[in-house]
């Protein structure tokens, strides 16, 4: 692999990151989850495709953050224990505020792309 | 030798419990409550896998090496003590690992080079300044202002005298410092870039 696309595939992972960070916590928004549920909502919704090996350092980083609390819950469909997911107050104000900096950067990216008005 | 009803036979389940062990081992600097939750997360998310169909290799695969999945837990876990204890000597080592990968750990490293130089040139001075007061001080020559020692006084005027001893406390101190919010402003940028 040639340096430049060494390049291109961290800023792509780097900008996919803060991405899933986002589209994560508002998949929690919905409700708790667990890490499973999450990786398939981003992959089939959002059409994020997150690795296995990366949703759940990610899930402990935003919980050791404060963003998202953790609780294990045995569920009926197979009697295992799995670890549900949820937004907490912070959480959520964090939400918002990623998505006010996402749509702000979504609409000037449009308008740069598309050549609106400015 | 009992297995989850999701693993059918006796070498998946003895892979799984290698990868589990492995993971355990890979994690060891966590406390044992912090260990224990990743292990059993990891179980839990692998026999999930299999229960939807995949094959244990595959979605061990998707995991990634124990010790490559074990990495961010790891880091995150000594960058959040690092902070939350103030300790200077571990943030230290975690921006020189990074030297080499961060421009922010290096431009770090520079600065905090750059901010002991005067303090530790001064307070070497000093030291030597107690044994030979009429060669060592802050010399300012014809061309040059330098603190150190110098062979012939006469070619330059010292400016401190033993207020060296002072200026070089409050230099060392004033680095200390600095260091201090240098290292956990760098440390807290470096774990949100991962």
């Amino acid at each position: 692999m040639t340096p430049p696309d060494r390049d291109s595939d961290n800023r792509r992972a780097q900008l996919i990151k803060g991405l899933a960070e986002m589209a994560l916590l508002a998949v929690l928004r919905d409700g708790p989850r667990y890490g499973l549920e999450l990786l398939e909502r981003l992959h089939q919704d959002a059409g994020l495709a997150v690795a296995d090996g990366t949703i759940y350092p990610l899930l402990h980083r935003l919980e050791r953050g404060g963003r998202i609390v953790s609780d294990w819950r045995t569920e009926t469909d197979n009697g295992r224990p799995r670890k549900y997911y949820s937004l907490t107050p912070s959480g959520r104000a964090e939400l918002v505020a990623m998505l006010d900096e996402w749509r702000a950067l979504r609409r000037k990216l449009d308008r740069l792309t598309d050549g609106g008005p400015r | 030798m009992t297995h989850p009803a999701e693993i059918a036979t006796a070498r998946d389940a003895h892979r799984l419990a290698a990868y589990l062990r492995d993971l355990r081992w890979a994690l060891s600097a966590l406390p044992a409550s912090d260990r224990d939750e990743i292990v059993a997360e990891t179980r839990s998310h692998l026999l999930d896998r299999v229960a939807a169909g995949a094959a244990l290799d595959s979605a061990l695969a998707a995991l990634g090496d124990a010790r490559d999945y074990a990495r961010p837990f790891v880091d995150s876990y000594r960058r959040h003590a690092a902070l939350a204890h103030g300790r200077t000597r571990e943030q230290l080592a975690l921006v020189g690992e990074r030297i080499a990968s961060s421009a922010r750990a290096a431009w770090t490293a520079l600065l905090l080079i750059l901010l002991w130089a005067p303090g530790l040139a001064l307070a070497g001075t000093a030291i030597v300044k107690l044994r030979h007061p009429e060669i060592a001080g802050l010399w300012v020559g014809p061309r040059r202002l330098f603190v150190g020692t110098i062979d012939d006084p006469t070619l330059a005027r010292e400016l401190l005298g033993f207020w060296i001893f002072p200026v070089a406390v409050v230099a060392l101190v004033a680095a200390w410092i600095l260091t201090r919010r240098l290292l956990a402003a760098a440390v807290r940028r470096l774990g949100a870039a991962r």
